[in-house]
């Protein structure tokens, strides 16, 4: 956390301009502090930081019990429950299912971070630009952002991905953060147009510092942690969006390794091989779980009407 | 229009199969109510009613539908039929012969029966059918079955554009009220099996039909056991009950309900649920339909085959070794046990099985699984680079299957594979009209008569109906199957046809997979199921 030390250094520089901040940066170390004694974000953050270790590293990970390579697979061992060696059991072609949701941890992952980061970035420049400026580039916005909310979410993708015959993991974090940036950049105009005003900015403008300058050393440090929060929230959603995509068919493809294409299978076999739909579940439930309640958590603790 | 018909054939029969699938195995496995026809007709008359699972057709008129064959079966009485041995039985017809080696037959059909409206069934019925059928600005769907009639070529100009010099097929005279004749372009000794059921081309229309032809698709008035009750309910429900009038064998229930179903899913977990009688299973669900439905399942070796093709005109699979690698590779037996509940039978000829003449041994070791032998064809084609490219339609259950192949030439040959499907049948056969497909391919033929030729026809001669699914043509082939449709006996014929086959297995051309079958399962509420040719034999129906 680097705010704290900024806001010693605008102490320390005695401007009154930036006294508004301070209270800022005291919400987030006290929001830091408050975090670190919370189960919820202790939980979800240890999570996460296990399931990122999966996605980096799903070799590693795979080879615990010894039959690491998902895509070594024998038919004879179709559909056969969970025995030594693994523990998962096989999935309908064979193959070792455990390795296979291992390594299906990496696409969801990746399209849920990249998409919310995607999102993010549109959402701040969009934001802050639509918010502070107003006028015209607040009309332009937020006009395309209406276009944006009257696509319901999942239909717009498949419409969208039906019409990309290579679909990677890379086209639809693409379709999804196309479909979730509105929201973010709803929240981040509002929080510029309430700060437009706010002394410490008018004093910035007042000292002759550029709306480029403005913008980035006042609005968006002040204007950011609502995006944060929301973004938090929107990658367990994303990694949904991505599974129900694929599940429907319009998302990733075979051969890719995926928790929707696992569940997609394992759909039609629930009374024969429960088991190859309940790991793939488990883990896509574990990992949206956990970005949701990291995401609550920072919304407890950045926002002080709920202290 | 040629390619309509065409994409029509090959995608109708592959519904045909992911509706249904092998009747002596299961049947007898299942044990006790196998139905024989004959005792079936023969028991009393009980009543009742049975739905059947179907999808909705984009016709109900025979002669222009390419997936309403329940309904027609219900509706209408052939010519002639085939019996659950491959058979052929009389329906409509007395009597046909042929004369000047198999170039002109003569149809002679029974006297005293009428349509449902009350018009006699004669063989103006028939000829006005046929003309209107074979007329190539009606666009009937069934328009390619007449092509060998003398006079097609007239009423199917070859640019669509251009008007037909003639409306009538010079190839067919009127006798008498039940006789007539046809005269063939080319001989053909297989024409009597091309009467039977399955080709709807060849079925009468009463004088209604020509009339309103959009009004009588709705609700068609035919000469068979059923007829409709009310009009066809797009989406919903096509109804028929039992007409006393009709006078071949009577059927055991009153009323069928063709209910249709947009998903074959729904519809097999309604039949489980009890709220239906009879679905066809999608290849995907062949698995699980043994343990779902014991003693339920009904199965039929249907004159069909699933095959592995590849793009000949992609220079990478000119080597015929590579083309033997890849399926040698396969290991069919496994997958059929893994995905197909052991239902299907792997494929060791390229023409199905079950017809007459058919060799289920030719292919021998090329197409047993033999994981070294296939490594060290590889190696001396040269190998593979890069990414095979894997292609079949999607959305229709063959995702477990393809996935399974390129798994096993993944792990066989070290071939990495991608299956980049463009979707659904439509682009798929686009792809394939393209050449824009780079790797082996799904392809299946279904025939419907079951004669070495019309599978040998389809896909092995550059102007069959089905070439598109193989891309193959070798002169030689092409001549011995002439040579076999002007034979004067069928024995003659097959000795011609399954030199044509071994001269296709020299090419290798495609990789044989498996024999399809219609398989069926069925409620606790009714017994007597019979599968054939026909898929469900509604005549012998009956409600427990």
């Amino acid at each position: 956390m680097t705010e704290p030390v900024a806001v010693d250094q605008a102490m320390a520089a005695g401007q009154p301009a930036v006294l508004a901040e301070i209270s800022e940066g005291n919400l987030r170390r006290d929001a830091w502090l408050l975090l670190r004694g919370k189960p919820e974000f202790l939980i979800s953050a240890t999570l996460i930081l296990v399931l990122l270790f999966i996605a980096a590293f799903p070799g590693l990970v795979a080879s615990l019990f010894g039959h690491g390579d998902p895509r070594v697979c024998d038919l004879a061992s179709s559909g056969l429950g969970p025995r030594a060696g693994h523990p998962f059991g096989f999935d309908l072609q064979g193959c070792d299912l455990y390795a296979n949701v291992i390594y299906g941890a990496r696409p969801s992952i990746s399209i849920g971070l990249l998409a919310t980061s995607t999102s993010f970035v549109v959402s701040a420049v969009l934001g802050i630009l639509a918010g502070y400026h107003g006028g015209f580039v607040d009309a332009a916005v937020s006009r395309l952002m209406d276009v944006f909310f009257g696509f319901p979410f999942i239909l717009g993708g498949i419409i969208i991905l039906t019409a990309f015959p290579h679909r990677t993991v890379w086209t639809i974090a693409f379709v999804l953060a196309l479909f979730s940036w509105p929201t973010g950049t709803r929240l981040m105009r509002s929080s510029a147009l309430a700060l437009r005003d706010a002394d410490y900015v008018l004093a910035a403008r007042a000292l002759g510092a550029s709306s480029p300058r403005v913008m980035i050393r006042h609005v968006f440090p002040n204007a950011v942690a609502p995006l944060l929060v929301l973004s938090t929230l929107a990658v367990g959603g994303i990694i949904a969006a991505e599974a129900s995509l694929t599940f429907l068919g319009v998302g990733l493809r075979l051969p890719a390794i995926s928790w929707g294409l696992q569940l997609s299978v394992a759909q039609g076999y629930l009374r024969q091989y429960p088991h190859m739909l309940f790991f793939p579940a488990l883990f896509l439930s574990l990992t949206v779980l956990a970005f949701i309640l990291l995401g609550d958590a920072l919304r407890d603790a950045f926002d002080p009407k709920l202290r | 229009m040629g390619r309509n018909v065409r994409a029509g054939g090959l995608g109708l029969v592959v519904l045909i199969v992911a509706a249904s699938a092998a009747g002596a195995s299961i049947a007898s496995r299942a044990g006790g109510a196998v139905p024989a026809g004959a005792a079936a007709r023969t028991a009393a008359h009980a009543g009742g009613t049975v739905s059947i699972y179907e999808l909705e057709p984009d016709h109900l008129t025979p002669q222009r539908t390419t997936a309403a064959y329940d309904q027609a079966h219900a509706l209408f009485t052939p010519l002639l039929n085939l019996n659950a041995k491959n058979q052929i039985v009389k329906g409509m017809a007395q009597s046909v012969t042929s004369s000047r080696a198999g170039r002109v037959w003569t149809i002679k059909i029974k006297s005293g029966w009428k349509f449902q409206n009350g018009e006699p069934v004669t063989s103006r019925s028939f000829v006005d059918a046929w003309n209107a059928t074979a007329y190539g600005p009606n666009a009937w769907a069934t328009n390619g079955e007449l092509a060998n009639v003398a006079g097609y070529a007239a009423l199917n100009p070859k640019n669509t554009k251009d008007k037909p010099t003639a409306k009538t097929l010079s190839g067919l005279k009127i006798i008498n009220k039940t006789t007539w004749r046809v005269t063939l372009t080319k001989p053909d000794s297989q024409f009597p099996l091309e009467l039977t059921g399955g080709q709807l081309g060849f079925y009468p229309l009463p004088k209604v039909a020509f009339k309103n032809p959009d009004a009588y698709d709705l609700a068609p008035i035919g000469n068979g056991p059923f007829q409709m009750l009310g009009q066809w309910k797009h989406n919903q429900l096509i109804s028929v009950k039992r007409w006393s009038g009709y006078k071949g064998p009577q059927p055991h229930v009153d009323r069928i309900d063709f209910k249709i179903y947009s998903d074959a899913h729904t519809a097999y977990n309604d039949v489980l649920a009890g709220n239906l009688d009879i679905a066809f299973l999608s290849n995907d669900e062949l698995a699980k339909a043994g343990s779902d439905f014991p003693g339920r399942v009904r199965a039929y070796n249907a004159p069909e085959i699933d095959i592995m093709s590849y793009p000949l005109y992609d220079d990478r699979f000119k080597d015929k070794r590579l083309r033997e690698a890849i399926s040698m590779a396969i290991d069919r037996g496994a997958i059929s046990k893994a995905l197909f509940g052991g239902l299907l039978t792997p494929a060791g000829s390229w023409v199905p099985a079950s017809v007459q003449g058919g060799r289920p041994k030719l292919c021998g070791e090329l197409c047993t699984f033999n994981p070294t032998k296939a490594k060290q064809l590889l190696a001396a084609a040269g190998g593979w680079k890069g990414t095979m490219n894997i292609w079949y339609p999607t959305g229709f259950g063959f995702e477990p299957l393809f996935q399974a192949i390129g798994n096993q030439l993944r792990q066989n040959l070290g071939i990495d594979v991608a299956y980049p499907s463009p979707g659904g049948f439509g682009p798929y056969f686009q792809a394939l009209y393209d050449h824009k497909v780079d790797g082996p391919f799904r392809a299946h033929w279904g025939a419907f008569y079951p004669s070495m030729q019309n599978t040998l026809q389809a896909l092995y001669t550059p102007t069959g109906d089905g070439n598109f699914g193989t891309f193959y043509s070798n002169p030689q082939v092409t001549n011995l199957i002439l040579k076999g449709n002007a034979s004067a006996t069928l024995a003659k014929a097959t000795s011609f046809y399954q030199q044509a086959e071994n001269l296709i297995k020299d090419d290798f051309p495609t990789a044989p997979l498996f024999y399809a079958k219609y398989v069926y399962v069925y409620s606790k509420h009714i017994k007597h199921v019979t599968i054939d040719v026909n898929q469900v034999e509604l005549t012998d129906l009956q409600v427990q």
